[in-house]
């Protein structure tokens, strides 16, 4: 209850500081009307490419640009077909899709889901099977809801300049009067088994022991 | 006795604006007004505060472009010049309103700032500002933080995690290079932050980073103290969360306040008020009207009729602001109390140059806040090191992606407006890395100062301020030419390399134009290489 307040709190007006008052706005307001220069900038990378970038939790932004000799390696021709985008879980869970004529390009799209990482794959339906061309970096995903943390993943860091302690919530007490090998066993099980706590915490860069 | 602690944060940024082909070029005036309006400003109250033993604390990023300026020979003696043209300024205006009272006195007002301004800069700062922080830095009144090399939108710029490395490393090296020591701390450019980023940090010593609220209130799990703690990321870095209620009440547009009417009014300034004639030797020689930094009017009303500003009603207000912001403080830290089981702390952070360049008044604020503190002995303002040091034991989260932006994510800095820029950008810093492994044994000096020029052009491309100008359509052209000429100046140069053909002339003037971090090293790169085939 008092987390939720908390986090009620933390979040009040939160978006009130929205970047139109940054500084530089202010400062630019002074800028001489100057024309557009002509500097000669590449239009393509020579490289196959498919790029993905998380805008909010909402939208991401892809580009991509594909050379002719991969078109033709798969036997493509973009006058007659189109490349095929799929976004998608990295388990192969097909979340949007998208086409385009060009080799080289870029697209807005809109999508809201809970996977937490997504990528893009590029390719052409072929009888519809999708023949895969480029896949993309992987983009996590934005969270946008409040997860209390519960007693398998509250975990709390004691940092001192030449030691480290680490302790999960429901055990601290216990163990700081444990006098028994068995409870500070049972512990230490309980911690190094923890999944959460195994993901997040490099224990090898530990430098104190745990309690 | 103490109930909470405060955690005032100003960052200070402009972008590496220097052109040395013109004698007056008008965006370099953002740094001179800056210096001015802002800068100085506020290390003369540090120093009276010094003075008059009042004890204050105080973060202050200061970003590798910024003091790079502030330690370039040539954008300071213009700046220079940028003064003694503002006193000569100020002594017409003198002569204009004398049979004017009220006018005479702000114009007198205007003409002893700018004066005072010099003899600081000159006597006390000795030409440098950094000067002036380093005092306050190696004394412990402030801590220096560092930022992105060139403030580039690291999370838009980790498709290749090594242009990110390269972002936080240059960053820290430059931040040994002004003021002697490794930074503690770091403001993310935007406040942005993606998960994973905190292992670059680790690998470069960072102890504590700023994010916006909702990194952890949407952090995995929750903070269940919400932005009145710090938390530890995986990688142990400590956050500390943006309290946006303190936020709102400096810089909302309606409630904010600057916005008092008793207050400078901004825009109103005789840069474009006066008759051309009479003006033309203090605006831009091609004839545009700028800002001359004579501003007579006060907010007054919301109407476009102006009365005349009055200096000594206005900082009587700064000391009734203070008072208020205390106040709202104390209750928040009331209420906060009974729900924490420690001492609650507030961050509040705020872009520097909005006290001084939008606020006028506001490094009188922050004079009169630390004082009225220091005398209520209620509320204690500290930094992050010493609030971690109070409070070693933090939970551990995963903070969420996020920025301080519009919206609270990356829209500002990727919209249909400026996403062109990202296929340049991940480009050339692939090329960047694949040019610092075919180049890693080189040791032609001539290649080397291609690569270093090409590394100093991809860092400057990478500003995030180009993308955000182009979406606020302010500066817009300036924001574009900027880009696509380091895009253009990174191939010209690699084609050097390619066509084994160098040009002296154009290396030479790029490297004294775009001259930021004469320490660079292009190896900085050298690392494995992305395929996406």
């Amino acid at each position: 209850m008092e987390t939720q307040l908390i986090a009620q709190k933390s979040l009040e007006c939160e978006n009130d500081f929205s970047s139109s008052s940054h500084a530089i706005n202010s400062m630019g307001y002074e800028s001489a009307q100057e024309e557009e220069q002509t500097f000669v900038i590449p239009s393509a990378y020579n490289q196959n490419r498919v790029t993905l970038l998380g805008v909010n939790p909402t939208t991401y932004y892809v580009y991509w640009e594909v050379l002719p000799a991969t078109l033709a390696s798969f036997g493509l021709d973009l006058h007659k077909q189109q490349l095929h985008f799929r976004v998608q879980s990295l388990q192969g869970d097909c979340l949007y899709t998208f086409e385009s004529p060009f080799d080289l390009g870029e697209y807005f799209l809109t999508l809201e889901t809970k996977i937490r990482d997504i990528c893009v794959k590029m390719g052409f339906l072929k009888e519809n099977q999708f023949i895969e061309i480029l896949t993309s970096n992987t983009v996590q995903t934005f969270s946008t809801a409040i997860k209390l943390p519960d007693v398998s993943n509250e975990v709390w860091l004691e940092k001192h300049k030449n030691c480290l302690k680490l302790i999960q919530s429901q055990f601290e007490s216990m163990a700081l009067n444990a006098s028994s090998t068995t409870n500070i066993k049972q512990f230490e099980e309980l911690f190094y088994t923890n999944k959460v706590l195994k993901s997040r915490i490099n224990s090898t860069s530990l430098l104190g022991k745990v309690l | 006795m103490i109930q909470g602690y405060w955690i005032p944060i100003l960052h200070s940024h402009l972008p590496f604006v220097k052109h040395p082909k013109y004698e007056n070029f008008l965006e370099e005036h953002w740094l001179f007004e800056a210096i001015t309006e802002c800068y100085i400003p506020l290390l003369r109250r540090l120093y009276l505060m010094e003075s008059e033993n009042i004890p204050f604390k105080l973060t202050l990023s200061i970003t590798p472009p910024l003091a790079e300026m502030l330690d370039d020979a040539h954008l300071m003696n213009k700046y220079t010049n940028y003064l003694d043209k503002a006193i000569q300024l100020g002594q017409k205006e003198v002569m204009r309103t004398q049979n004017n009272e009220e006018y005479a006195s702000i114009a007198q007002f205007y003409k002893d700032f700018f004066s005072q301004t010099k003899t600081f800069f000159e006597e006390v700062l000795h030409h440098n500002v950094l000067n002036g922080y380093r005092h306050f830095y190696d004394k412990g009144d402030i801590e220096i933080i560092t930022c992105g090399a060139t403030h580039g939108f690291l999370p838009l710029l980790s498709v290749n995690e090594k242009a990110v490395e390269v972002q936080i490393k240059i960053a820290v090296q430059a931040h040994i290079k002004h003021f002697n020591k490794a930074p503690k701390g770091i403001w993310l450019p935007e406040c942005a932050y993606y998960k994973g980023l905190d292992k670059l940090l680790r690998q470069n010593n960072i102890e504590f980073f700023i994010a916006d609220s909702h990194a952890l209130i949407y952090a995995d799990p929750t903070a269940i103290n919400g932005v009145y703690a710090p938390v530890y990321t995986p990688e142990q870095i400590a956050v500390f969360g943006r309290d946006a209620f303190s936020s709102k009440q400096v810089w909302s547009s309606k409630e904010g306040y600057p916005g008092d009417f008793n207050y400078r009014d901004f825009y109103r300034d005789i840069g474009y008020d006066l008759e051309f004639e009479y003006i033309k030797p203090y605006i831009n020689p091609d004839g545009t009207r700028v800002f001359t930094g004579y501003k007579y009017h006060k907010i007054t009303n919301q109407s476009d009729h102006k009365e005349v500003y009055n200096p000594k009603i206005a900082a009587l207000k700064t000391q009734e602001h203070a008072k208020h912001f205390h106040t709202q403080r104390e209750k928040q830290i009331a209420q906060l109390a009974p729900l924490l089981e420690r001492t609650p702390m507030i961050v509040s952070p705020y872009d520097a140059e909005l006290f001084g360049h939008w606020w006028f008044e506001g490094p009188e604020f922050l004079y009169q806040l630390f004082s009225y503190m220091y005398e209520a002995n209620v509320i204690k303002p500290i930094t992050p090191v010493e609030y971690l040091s109070m409070y070693p034991k933090n939970q551990v989260v995963d903070p969420s992606a996020s920025s301080w932006g519009d919206k609270g994510y990356y829209d500002v800095w990727l919209n249909g407006s400026n996403a062109w820029i990202y296929r340049h950008l991940h480009g050339m810093a692939d090329a960047m890395c694949h040019y610092a492994n075919v180049y890693e044994t080189c040791n032609n000096n001539e290649q080397i100062r291609v690569l270093n020029q090409m590394l100093r052009e991809l860092l400057l491309a990478q500003s995030s301020d180009w993308a955000f100008l182009m979406t606020t359509q302010t500066a817009t052209q300036y924001s574009v030419n900027r880009t696509k000429e380091h895009i253009h100046n990174f191939h010209t140069l690699k084609a050097m390399l390619d066509d084994n053909k160098l040009n002296f002339d154009i290396l030479t003037q790029l490297e004294y134009k775009n001259s930021i971090f004469d320490f660079i090293d292009y190896k900085i790169f050298l690392g494995e290489q992305r395929t996406y085939d």
